[in-house]
């Protein structure tokens, strides 16, 4: 029985065997894995631009422009924030630090937003 | 098996996550998400440009402090004059109205002066002291409402002087009712539209339910989340949105008409119904009615999914909302289930 059940096996299928094998690390890390809190990704919104999706692992200082001129966003050890902006009452900035799914912050006078939104965030828009 | 395996492998794939178009703009004096799924770009983009000019066109027409409609008529109304107004404001008006009798006046647009003695008038949050007792008392001792209106034909007409609108707690809930309506207008029938943080869904992404999360009102990230069915719209009301901190002591834009003070007792509330005029006017009088009063005033509303936060964080549902809500927190926090009886 075992060595018919051998010799109906093909080439192609022990490399099909072996390839499952080999990606069954990577499912797990992508879907059973939730050791992390924080979020990968934040989701930054100019102006006339479609929303763009930023690293959270790369540190980075960002300069964008809004309607009343240039705001700076600091991505840094995977959180985010405003550091200036020419609004006037500089909301954005007390909103601090960003790095779990959901979390926001705007400034709406100069129409940028970050929303920090990595792939374990599943809810299409927050309510608030 | 190799084909086997395969078929398994492309049988997988087809989960993929629906695609949807998602346009950040500032309108309406906030941020409003709008989600499209099944339209084309061109369409999305179309769609959204009329969205953002429509909102400001509203925001405008009805802004507590700047110079539109609402503003202008104000000015007359506090002098006891009549106020000529466009019929969609007096259309607006009258939806308000019905609404604040419903709730027994806990939301109540005609406290304008008293939102404005605190401060909420204005583009920049106040910073205290709180107004002086004996101004707050004067105001609420002629405990205006919509009541004290008379509409005729484009004219409103005030029965005494004083009374100023502010429909603030309304008008974005209004707003997002015609964005939706538009948009159906358009031919798109699967969106949401989040008018800062206030959404009316309708539609699906495909097989997916729309999901929707709500923000934990005293800490980062979500309290909860839950799938909304197609044309229904989900509000929250919350001390966190816009407020001072004096002495230690919280000040919110929440105002109780019958005391002057900002609504002690809720943290914040979130409706779900299918009109997003009624959940929004109906989130500011549940914040309003508190842990003690909120089932009274949910009953006369009509409601039926309602989720009150008090301020020791104990979440009080009605058991529909209980069945539709799932916490996004870890421990969960604690549930009082009542019954609108």
């Amino acid at each position: 029985m075992n060595s018919r059940i051998h010799a109906n096996i093909t080439k192609a299928d022990w490399v099909v065997v072996a390839l499952a094998i080999a990606v069954l690390p990577v499912l797990y890390i992508k879907f059973w894995s939730h050791g992390s809190v924080f979020a990968e990704t934040v989701q930054l919104n100019i102006p006339g631009q479609s929303i763009q999706n930023l690293s959270l692992r790369e540190n980075q200082t960002l300069k964008v422009e809004g309607p009343l001129g240039i705001t700076t966003i600091e991505v840094r050890d995977g959180k985010v924030r405003f550091v200036d902006s020419p609004c006037p009452g500089k909301q954005c900035i007390h909103a601090g630090w960003l790095s779990v799914d959901g979390d926001f912050a705007a400034c709406i006078p100069n129409h940028i937003s970050l929303l920090v939104a990595g792939s374990d965030f599943t809810v299409d828009t927050i309510n608030f | 098996m190799a084909l086997l395996v395969c078929l398994f492998v492309a049988a997988c794939s087809k989960d993929e996550a629906p695609h949807v178009h998602q346009e950040r703009i500032v309108a309406f004096g906030t941020l409003v998400d709008v989600s499209i799924y099944g339209a084309d770009a061109d369409d999305v983009a179309t769609a959204t440009e009329k969205l953002h000019s429509e909102f400001n066109r509203r925001h405008t027409l009805w802004h507590a402090w700047k110079g539109g409609e609402l503003y202008q008529a104000n000015l007359l109304l506090r002098e006891g004059q009549p106020a000529k107004v466009s019929q969609e404001t007096i259309v607006m008006l009258q939806k308000a109205r019905a609404i604040s009798d419903r709730s027994g006046h806990l939301f109540n647009p005609a406290i304008g002066s008293l939102v404005a003695l605190w401060g909420y008038h204005a583009d920049e949050l106040p910073t205290g002291p709180p107004p002086p007792a004996a101004e707050i008392a004067k105001l609420v001792k002629k405990s205006f409402t919509l009541d004290d209106l008379t509409f005729s034909g484009n004219e409103i007409i005030p029965r005494r002087p004083g009374i100023t609108l502010d429909v603030g707690a309304f008008a974005k809930g209004y707003a997002v009712d015609h964005a939706i309506d538009l948009l159906r207008a358009m031919g798109i029938n699967n969106a949401i539209v989040n008018a800062g943080g206030d959404l009316r869904a309708i539609g699906s992404k495909g097989d997916k339910a729309w999901r929707v999360g709500i923000r934990h009102p005293r800490q980062t990230g979500l309290l909860a989340s839950l799938s909304v069915h197609d044309n229904e719209s989900v509000f929250t009301s919350g001390d966190y949105e816009r407020f001072y901190i004096h002495n230690g002591k919280r000040y919110h834009h929440i105002i109780d008409p019958r005391t002057g003070y900002p609504a002690p007792d809720s943290t914040s509330v979130t409706i779900l119904r299918a009109d997003a005029a009624t959940a929004d006017g109906s989130s500011t009088a549940l914040m309003i009615a508190g842990p003690k009063d909120w089932t009274r005033v949910a009953k006369a509303l009509g409601l039926e999914y309602v989720m009150l936060v008090d301020t020791e964080l104990n979440v009080h549902l009605t058991p529909a909302m209980a069945e539709r809500i799932k916490f996004e927190v870890d421990p969960k926090p604690v549930t009082v289930i009542e019954t609108l009886d």
